[in-house]
């Protein structure tokens, strides 16, 4: 259930701003845009189906901690 | 490249709104329990020396963001390593606020709704007025600052019946060390973030205004803040004041004049999420700037739904409750954040001195041989 709402979703965001940005912007910010979109598309897509991804806080505090100590 | 210029009352009501959103719904500063007051003034004064150090800066370069300024002074390579730590620290900063914000609607008046609808919602609108640029954002918050710091002083008068002035005494009860921490700690989450405006405010009409701006900014902002700190120690008094999260709305609950006026609370929430949501909408501007300036595109306006769609996505990601939160917030953060709004904006301003000193003697040279 949670995996259909992302797609569909997302299906509703590309399809209003692709039209309004390859009309409006040169290649290289199309090229950028979609990669940046599609990046957060399979991020939402993994946590819908209840992967556990790495959880950058324990880094920062990991690497906090060994500095401040 | 458009510069989008704003005018200095713009300029300074973002900059309230800014430090009183978000940092306002809870007090920052509970480790030097009765004295945190204490401890938000002396914050306010390294907070105005900050201020100082970036207006300095801005004043150097007028027509830069900091982004441009960092590339200026260390070059193409290094310049674009530390842009992204900056970015970084930005997305970071922007998720944590969108949480903060949420748990704080979640839990004051839509305690049943999915804490992710009431992100998506948010974000949806920040993605809007980030979009329309920088100057609708001044123009809604030089709308906007009048009626929130009007709502907030008529809370502080209403709650005056219910104040105790034991509830501060003794002064200095807990010692230096816990004073220093939570100086530090005020300084670094609401007082210390003018970098943030190095990056959005790319320019104001008057160029030699930035000290005014930033410096009546902080001040302005960091009084409030110190009102309503004090307003919730002396209503609450300490111990209720440490139990809960979210000091403001609890001490709201409270004002009751002659069984009429009552349930202020509702007024209180809605003028916290206003200013919370400018501060969300910034860390989103300054974040896609960032995120530009990394790929070298002029314009930011293209990025900035995937970068609002990867925040909430991290923001699922990071914590779980609003104890692990709290929690990261109070022991990590302070030492997180202090090389961003202190440590590069001083080595930048060692940097950029000298730059501007050696071009002066190179054009007096070719001037006069």
């Amino acid at each position: 259930m949670n995996t259909v709402a992302v797609i569909f979703l997302y299906a509703i965001i590309g399809s209003i701003e692709t039209v309004s940005l390859y009309k409006n912007n040169p290649k290289k910010e199309c090229v950028l845009y979609e990669i940046a979109l599609l990046t957060a598309f399979i991020i939402s897509l993994l946590l819908s189906a209840g992967v556990e991804l790495p959880n950058p806080a324990d880094y920062i505090r990991h690497m906090v901690e060994r500095l401040v100590g | 490249m458009n510069k989008e210029v704003i005018s200095d009352k713009q300029g300074i009501s973002i900059i309230i709104l800014y430090m009183v959103g978000t940092s306002s719904i809870f007090m920052t500063a509970l480790e030097a329990e009765k004295d945190s007051w204490l401890a938000i003034i002396m914050a306010l004064f390294m907070a105005l020396i900050v201020a100082f150090i970036l207006a300095r800066i801005k004043t150097l370069f007028p027509e830069d963001d900091l982004f441009q300024i960092i590339e200026k002074c260390f070059g193409k390579f290094l310049g674009k390593g530390i842009i992204l730590l900056y970015t970084g620290y930005l997305f970071y900063t922007g998720v944590l606020v969108l949480m903060n914000i949420t748990q704080f609607i979640n839990i004051s008046s839509l305690d049943e709704t999915p804490e992710i609808i009431i992100r998506v919602a948010l974000m949806l609108l920040c993605v809007w007025i980030v979009k329309e640029g920088m100057e609708v954002l001044g123009r809604w918050s030089e709308f906007f600052v009048i009626p929130i710091i009007g709502f907030i002083l008529i809370f502080i008068c209403l709650s005056i019946p219910k104040m105790n002035i034991h509830h501060l005494f003794p002064i200095l009860s807990v010692g230096i060390t816990p004073m220093i921490h939570a100086t530090h700690f005020v300084f670094a989450f609401p007082l210390g973030e003018t970098v943030i405006f190095t990056i959005a405010i790319s320019q104001l009409s008057v160029k030699k205004s930035y000290y005014k701006v930033y410096m009546t900014g902080v001040l302005i902002g960091g009084i409030i803040l110190l009102v309503i700190c004090l307003t919730n120690l002396l209503v609450l008094g300490i111990n209720i004041t440490s139990g809960v999260y979210f000091q403001t709305h609890l001490t709201a609950s409270l004002i009751d004049i002659g069984g009429f006026l009552q349930r202020i609370e509702a007024v209180m929430t809605v003028v916290l999420i206003l200013a919370g949501f400018i501060k969300l909408s910034i860390y989103l501007l300054a974040t896609s700037m960032g995120v530009a300036k990394i790929f070298g595109r002029p314009d930011y306006r293209f990025v900035v739904t995937p970068v609002a769609l990867l925040m909430i996505n991290l923001s699922v990601i990071l914590f779980d409750s609003i104890m692990e939160f709290m929690k990261w917030d109070v022991e990590i953060w302070p030492y997180f954040s202090l090389p961003f709004q202190v440590i590069f904006p001083i080595i930048i301003l060692i940097i950029a001195e000298a730059k501007k000193k050696r071009t002066k003697n190179s054009i007096r040279e070719q001037t006069c041989p």
